[in-house]
């Protein structure tokens, strides 16, 4: 058991690592891997945990307890496995309108859920100073993983694929604002229970309360 | 050891750090191929385990800066005891503090390689020999300028025992190298507060360590004692996130010394008294600053830090061949310089210099650089003084400008009276009062609703902003005398709106006589004096120039003759100085050939006053036939009238020196006449200079122009009989180095001056724009509504806001904050008032019912509302801010440029000048209006030096 444990680990490991050289092979692997699907999802919640490490400033500006802030984490990382799903889903669709392509949604949701690999680091966002240039590095790497990933699931060529991305990203957009609303505003309301308080996400707005906190509390002593 | 460890683990709040910890861990064995590719390329054993702990060592150091955050995220978040409460006073004090003698206070904040609440014995020494040097001053000390829960590194946290274990070690020789964990863990949190994410908390944070580091020691808010920040290495960083926070919640002068200082440049610097950066020539660690931070990039020029430096605020010390830390560092109490000082007594003696203000340096200049309205104040024709009251001119030929014309005289502070006023040195009166000219008498506000509002809308308190202070001493002329008051009304701010009392003006609308308790002389006025150039005008031809000196002309001149209506009427021999060269070398305008001129057959008004020797002394020109009311042309037709106002009436081509004046009408039906009494909305437009002394606005490939309203008045000429226009402009205009002021002109000073005005070196095109619905005072059920004198109310609001920059002291120009944008918020707001009158009228149909007479007039103000509103705004919304009638007046562009370019686009037919005009001119025809358009190019003596230029159009 351990022995098929390691050997499974080892196997994951090496395909993110082919994932991160952009290597064509490690996605056509993932393509007709058995447990291609876990693997993937794997690799999203793994992703969606390192992201919502990188950015947990945001939980610590609203104020949300340590217990909660672990479960916090925890429920950013399952719905981000759901964004992807229907991020995946609107390329899909869009591609199939398009380019007529002719692949299963599964197959093309284990090859972009292995794309994702690059942002395996997204942790690292949280260093200070040098944390957003990271961001910007690891975003232009998972592109072009997300490039030749959907080149090789369905054969288009690097400009259909980034039409792909583009109209599916306005797709996505669209949704979120539309019929996606109900669910989007249910992801808020669970991310929000488990916080415990009202998120604010909008970074902004939480490091202007962060300001004025201090020079209004001085301009009003009286103020309770 | 491993208790603690257990301990850590079993605490929940350190979960999410020790997640932080295990996921690079988890990943660490799928690092990159490079790596493996590197380390698998190494051959010999020694070399592979020096770069495992390369890398063992890099791990740790990524380790080490994801955490480097947590304190100060944590302590936000209330995981180290109570949490943050946002509307508490961070003031510690329990009981109020004896008041302190104290001059200053300074506040001391160490370099990373800081781990105890006291310092290394180099800064200890420093700090004492500080002390003993500036005995009236208190320094507080003890600041852990590396933890916002001013905790030093060995007491009282989970790592402590860690710390204490590596300052231990480092006191071993062998060892010593081990102090550098202290420094890199300090200098990663230098770097959380250059985040742009973590800094705003952890500065924050630092802001309420400092304060209740101050207030412990005794400071008082709100006492305005200085404060200095004293930042060593990264304490400068420190010291520049918390600064603003701190400046604007104590309200005191605040300054900033950085000794050997390292940091980002981007904190909100701009607003504080000054910074002192002193550093050695042997640093090697501040160099690292200008290097690894962008925003001290010289190319960044739109960060705080150089902007900062742009405005002179930041003043640069060389501390000679001296390097950063101990040994060889500013704090080096051993090593000597050539001067036999040590290191430390260097640092010691530039610091108290600096907080003594005794720097024996130059400081940067405060005398404001010249400008064309400092240079026009050499020629002695543009003092007040040059003329003289009380000679009396030939009533027959020279008339007065307006019945009531006088200067403008600032009050000291105790002659300040509680509503806003100002002296007057009565110049001309009324036949009644006409025993005041010459004295003084006290001018102020009539108590009508209008004013009571105006008053209450635009009264504040005037404090220099950084950038007031930094446009002084480019030269533009800002309110320098008003600096520091208290609720500043508008006449005290036109009146010193330049450096000296030489604001002659006309007064406007009713004027009544009282008197003060104390026996002064007052003169109520209900609306804004308008400056003038002059007291008396004639209308007469030039002749010929009888003398020429270098100080200017004699000419010799024909009046108008009533009788014959001919110039064949008195001839005599008037004064034209000299005007004296602007800025960019160029004389504002030329006796040169004025005879000649194609103007002159139609004679001149000629301004001016009789100078002390009784020569009657030319100070502004008018062209006659400009002002008659008939036109050289007219057009009519929707078409028509449009392509002349986009293509003809900028055409700048062949038309220098010459005026024009055409009439425009959108239909036959529309009237074509002007009477008497008319009153007319004015809308100005002028281009550039070119040519040969093309000036520096318009060396660019295109140029904006400027635009303003004016009001514009059919009155009967006494000299002539015959009807004119009489115009005034209500610019609303930045603060300048031409010395225009924001603030309402007679035609005979914004264009007419010789050296102050527009005809002779600029193309202008005036709009006089008749149309009744507009101009007309409606009578409805008492209450009297006039679209114009609405307009007129919401620009002297706006010029008043412009002149004292919103308290600033300065007004900037960007795309959403300009002429023309400011003069169309203006429009806007008083478009919204006719709204708000009629709309409660028009819903009721029971008034309606009652007034059959006033329906129409109603409708007919609605209508002309809304098209306005249509054509100005043609995206529908208005813009926020001029709904809220919120009081973002021209702030720097450098200050939001995205938000500022993205509030342009919404008003787009506002922000460009000339487009603005059109579509305003063009609305106001579709309604029936009947438009005269005066145009003048470069008018008056020639200047063959320059050219006209059009605004930029689409």
């Amino acid at each position: 058991m351990p022995e098929s444990m390691t050997a499974k680990l080892v196997q994951f490991w090496s395909l993110v690592q082919g994932a991160n050289a952009l290597n064509p092979d490690a996605f056509r692997a993932i393509e007709v891997h058995p447990a291609g699907i876990l693997l993937a999802i794997t690799v999203i919640l793994l992703v969606g945990l390192s992201q919502s490490i990188g950015q947990g400033i945001v939980l610590f500006l609203n104020q949300v307890k340590p217990i909660r802030f672990v479960l916090s984490l925890g429920i950013a990382a399952i719905l981000f496995v759901f964004s992807v799903a229907f991020w995946v889903l609107s390329v899909w669709v869009v591609s199939h309108l398009l380019y007529g392509v002719d692949v299963s949604f599964l197959k093309v949701f284990r090859v972009l859920g292995l794309s994702y690999a690059p942002l395996l680091w997204s942790f690292l966002v949280a260093i200070p100073y040098l944390g957003v240039p990271i961001n910007v590095v690891l975003s232009v790497w998972s592109l072009l993983a997300f490039v030749r990933g959907f080149s090789v699931v369905t054969e288009l060529d690097r400009w259909q694929v980034l039409g792909s991305a583009i109209c599916g990203w306005m797709v996505f957009q669209i949704m979120q604002r539309t019929i996606g609303r109900p669910a989007i505003a249910l992801g808020h309301w669970v991310s929000s229970s488990v916080a415990g308080v009202p998120l604010v996400t909008n970074l902004r707005q939480l490091e202007q309360t962060v300001q004025s906190s201090f020079t209004k509390a001085v301009d009003n002593p009286n103020r309770n | 050891m491993g208790n603690q460890m257990m301990h850590t683990f079993r605490q929940a709040r350190y979960i999410a750090p020790g997640g932080l910890v295990l996921l690079p861990l988890v990943l660490l064995p799928q690092m990159p191929p490079p790596l493996a590719l590197v380390r698998g390329n190494v051959g010999h054993e020694t070399e592979r385990i020096f770069l495992d702990l390369l890398l063992m060592g890099l791990g740790a150091l990524i380790v080490a800066a994801l955490l480097s955050p947590l304190e100060t995220l944590g302590w936000w978040a209330g995981w180290y005891g109570d949490q943050v409460d946002p509307h508490r006073t961070p003031c510690t004090a329990e009981e109020p503090l004896p008041p302190t003698q104290a001059r200053r206070y300074i506040v001391y904040l160490d370099g990373i390689g800081q781990f105890k609440s006291t310092y290394a014995p180099e800064a200890e020494q420093f700090l004492s020999a500080l002390g003993q040097s500036l005995p009236d001053m208190v320094v507080v000390r003890g600041i852990t300028p590396y933890s916002v829960l001013n905790k030093p590194l060995i007491e009282d946290r989970p790592m402590s025992a860690f710390w204490r274990l590596v300052t231990w070690l480092r006191s071993k020789h062998f060892f010593k190298v081990l102090g550098m964990l202290i420094n890199i863990r300090n200098l990663l949190v230098v770097l959380v507060s250059t985040d742009t994410r973590y800094g705003p908390v952890y500065n924050r944070g630092m802001a309420q360590v400092i304060y209740n580091g101050l207030i412990n020691e005794g400071y008082r808010p709100g006492s305005r004692v200085p404060i200095t920040l004293l930042g060593f290495s990264g304490g400068s960083e420190i010291a520049m996130g918390a600064a603003p926070l701190l400046q604007q919640s104590l309200d005191a002068p605040l300054d900033i010394i950085s000794l050997a200082g390292v940091f980002c440049g981007h904190n909100k610097i701009l607003n504080l008294n000054h910074i002192y950066h002193l550093v050695g020539d042997k640093d090697p660690v501040e160099r690292t600053g200008p290097v690894l931070f962008p925003k001290r990039w010289k190319v960044m020029f739109l960060s705080y830090w150089n902007r900062a430096k742009k405005r002179g605020l930041v003043t640069f010390i060389s501390l000679g061949p001296v390097g950063h830390q101990t040994p060889g560092g500013v704090f080096d109490p051993n090593l000597r310089l050539p001067d036999g000082r040590t290191h430390l007594q260097q640092t010691v003696d530039w610091v108290t210099n600096i907080l003594q203000e005794k720097l024996p340096l130059e400081q940067p200049s405060t005398a404001p650089c010249p400008s064309s309205y400092s240079l026009a104040q050499q020629g002695d024709f543009n003092q007040p003084e040059a003329y003289p009251l009380g000679v009396v001119v030939d009533a027959a030929h020279y008339r007065p400008i307006a019945p009531w014309m006088g200067r403008l005289i600032l009050p000291t502070l105790d002659q300040r009276q509680p509503q806003d006023g100002v002296w007057f040195e009565v110049h001309h009166a009324t036949a009644d009062y006409s025993h005041l000219v010459g004295q003084r008498v006290w001018l102020s506000w009539q108590n009508t609703p209008w004013v009571r509002q105006y008053l209450s809308t635009v009264t504040r308190d005037l404090h220099f902003s950084a950038d007031a202070d930094y446009s002084r001493r480019q030269g533009k002329v800002v309110p320098e005398r008003l600096n520091g008051w208290r609720q500043v009304g508008p006449l005290e701010s036109l009146a010193g709106a330049r450096p000296t009392d030489n604001m002659v003006v006309m007064l406007n609308g009713p004027v009544q006589i009282d008197s003060l308790p104390n026996g002064v002389v007052q003169v109520l006025i209900d609306q804004d004096p308008a400056q003038i150039s002059g007291r008396f005008y004639a209308i007469a031809q030039f002749i010929a120039p009888s003398q020429t000196t270098a100080d200017g002309m004699l000419y010799r001149i024909r009046h108008f003759n009533r009788s014959t209506r001919q110039f064949d009427g008195l001839e005599e021999v008037v004064w034209l100085p000299q005007v004296v060269p602007n800025i960019n070398g160029l004389r504002p305008s030329s006796n040169q050939n004025l005879e000649r001129s194609p103007c002159n057959p139609d004679g001149w008004y000629l301004y001016g006053a009789p100078d002390r020797s009784g020569r009657f002394v030319v100070q502004a020109l008018a062209p006659r036939a400009l002002f008659t009311l008939i036109p050289d042309q007219e057009i009519v037709g929707k078409t028509a009238t449009r392509r002349y106002l986009k293509q003809v009436s900028w055409t700048v081509k062949g038309v220098k020196g010459t005026i024009s004046s055409v009439l425009l009408r959108a239909s036959e039906k529309d009237s074509s006449s002007f009477h008497l009494g008319d009153r007319l909305l004015l809308n100005h437009v002028y281009g550039g200079v070119g040519g040969q002394m093309t000036e520096p606005a318009a060396r660019g490939p295109i140029y904006f122009g400027h635009f303003a309203y004016g009001l514009a008045e059919v009155v009967q000429e006494p000299l002539t009989d015959d009807l004119r226009l009489e115009m005034q402009y209500f610019q609303v205009y930045t603060q300048n180095g031409d010395g225009l002021i924001a603030c309402r002109h007679h035609w005979s000073n914004y264009m007419g001056d010789r050296q102050f005005g527009w005809l002779n070196l600029r193309p202008v095109r005036d709009a006089v724009i008749k149309l009744d619905a507009f101009t007309n005072r409606y009578d409805i059920d008492g209450d009297v509504v006039c679209p114009l004198e609405l307009l007129q109310h919401q620009l002297q609001i706006m010029m008043a806001r412009y002149r004292t920059g919103d308290g600033s002291g300065i007004t900037y120009v960007g795309p959403a904050n300009n002429c023309a944008q400011d003069s169309n918020q203006a429009l806007y707001a008083a478009l919204q008032q006719i709204n708000r009158a009629t709309t409660t009228l028009s819903n009721s149909v029971s008034w309606l019912q009652t007034h059959p007479d006033q329906a129409g007039q109603v409708k007919q103000l609605q209508q002309i509302g809304l098209s306005l509103k249509r054509d100005l705004l043609p995206w529908g919304t208005a813009r926020a801010d001029w709904q809220n009638h919120e009081a973002v007046l021209g702030s720097s562009l450098e200050d939001d440029p995205v938000k500022q370019l993205a509030t342009a686009l919404v008003s787009w037919r506002t922000v460009l000048p000339r487009i603005a005009s059109d579509a305003v001119i063009t609305s106001f025809l579709q309604r029936g209006a009947t438009v005269l358009v005066l145009r003048t190019t470069q008018v008056g003596g020639t200047i063959p030096e320059i050219e006209p230029i059009a605004p930029v159009g689409l």
